[in-house]
């Protein structure tokens, strides 16, 4: 490396310093007012996100309850599972299904283990 | 130090203070005087404490670099909770003649800690050990991104190479 080619170096950054002298702003110690605006900004964002939540939660206190799906009447399911066609299953899983079907007492729906 | 006499050495750093903070905010005055002002702040308040342990230039200089990082990442934060698809890169600096204007897009071509380096150096006139220093990297360090990036600026100024 020559010296020349850093000294042209150096002109070149001389001459962009010179440049930004003329950018500079005024020496100002003040608060800034710029930074305030921002400030005010975020803060602004913050409520909006929070408004937004609560009337979110809101909604979702007015909705109505979700309600689990009621399940199929016992006689029904006591139906399906003994008339399963017979030519879909083979005969031995056919006993096993008709043998191990759940069976309900009519009054409780409680299940009960043989009947 | 007393409060007036960190506002003198603001005061007397503070054209070389903008320069440096428009290097490290990708030549846009406007972040580059937020910037500046908030190390203002910091000085004078406290936060930011000088030791002694360096020259005052390259130590407000360093702390220059921290605030531009601390501000850097913030806008990023902004961009993306804001879901700006793109990158607010600042527009050329208006007023500068065509020397000026190129040698401003080689450094930005340059890997960030090159550029630095450069500037410190070249712009600032600080030593390569100062540059070191106001950069918290090491000497040897520092050196290699000196001699690196001379090399890719003259690559990206077309400048031819040496005999």
């Amino acid at each position: 490396m020559s010296a020349d080619r850093e000294d042209d170096l150096r002109a070149r950054f001389a001459a962009l310093r010179s440049v930004d002298r003329t950018r500079a702003p005024g020496f100002d110690l003040r608060p800034a007012s710029r930074s305030r605006g921002r400030a005010l900004a975020w803060s602004g964002g913050a409520l909006a996100v929070a408004a937004v939540l609560a009337l979110s939660l809101a909604w979702r206190g007015q909705a109505p309850e979700y309600a689990p799906a009621t399940a199929a009447a016992p006689e029904v399911m006591v139906r399906l599972a003994v008339d399963l066609p017979s030519d879909f299953l083979l005969d031995d899983e056919a006993a096993d299904v008709r043998r191990d079907v759940p069976q309900f007492a009519p009054e409780t729906n409680d299940e009960v283990p043989f009947l | 130090m007393e409060r007036a006499e960190l506002e003198s050495e603001l005061r007397a750093h503070h054209v070389a203070s903008f320069g440096w903070a428009l290097s490290c905010c990708r030549d846009d005055p406007h972040s580059a005087e937020d910037v500046l002002h908030e190390t203002y702040l910091r000085v004078l308040d406290g936060r930011a404490r000088f030791r002694g342990e360096s020259a005052f230039r390259t130590w407000l200089f360093g702390v220059i670099r921290q605030v531009a990082r601390a501000a850097r990442r913030r806008a990023a934060l902004r961009n993306l909770l804001l879901l700006r698809a793109y990158a607010a890169e600042p527009p050329p600096l208006a007023g500068d003649a065509p020397p000026e204007a190129a040698l401003r897009t080689a450094l930005r071509q340059l890997p960030t800690r090159q550029r630095e380096v450069l500037m410190l150096v070249f712009y600032q006139e600080l030593t390569i050990a100062e540059a070191a220093q106001a950069l918290g990297i090491a000497l040897g360090t520092a050196r290699a991104h000196y001699e690196r990036g001379k090399a890719a600026l003259r690559t990206a100024l077309g400048v031819e190479a040496a005999p």
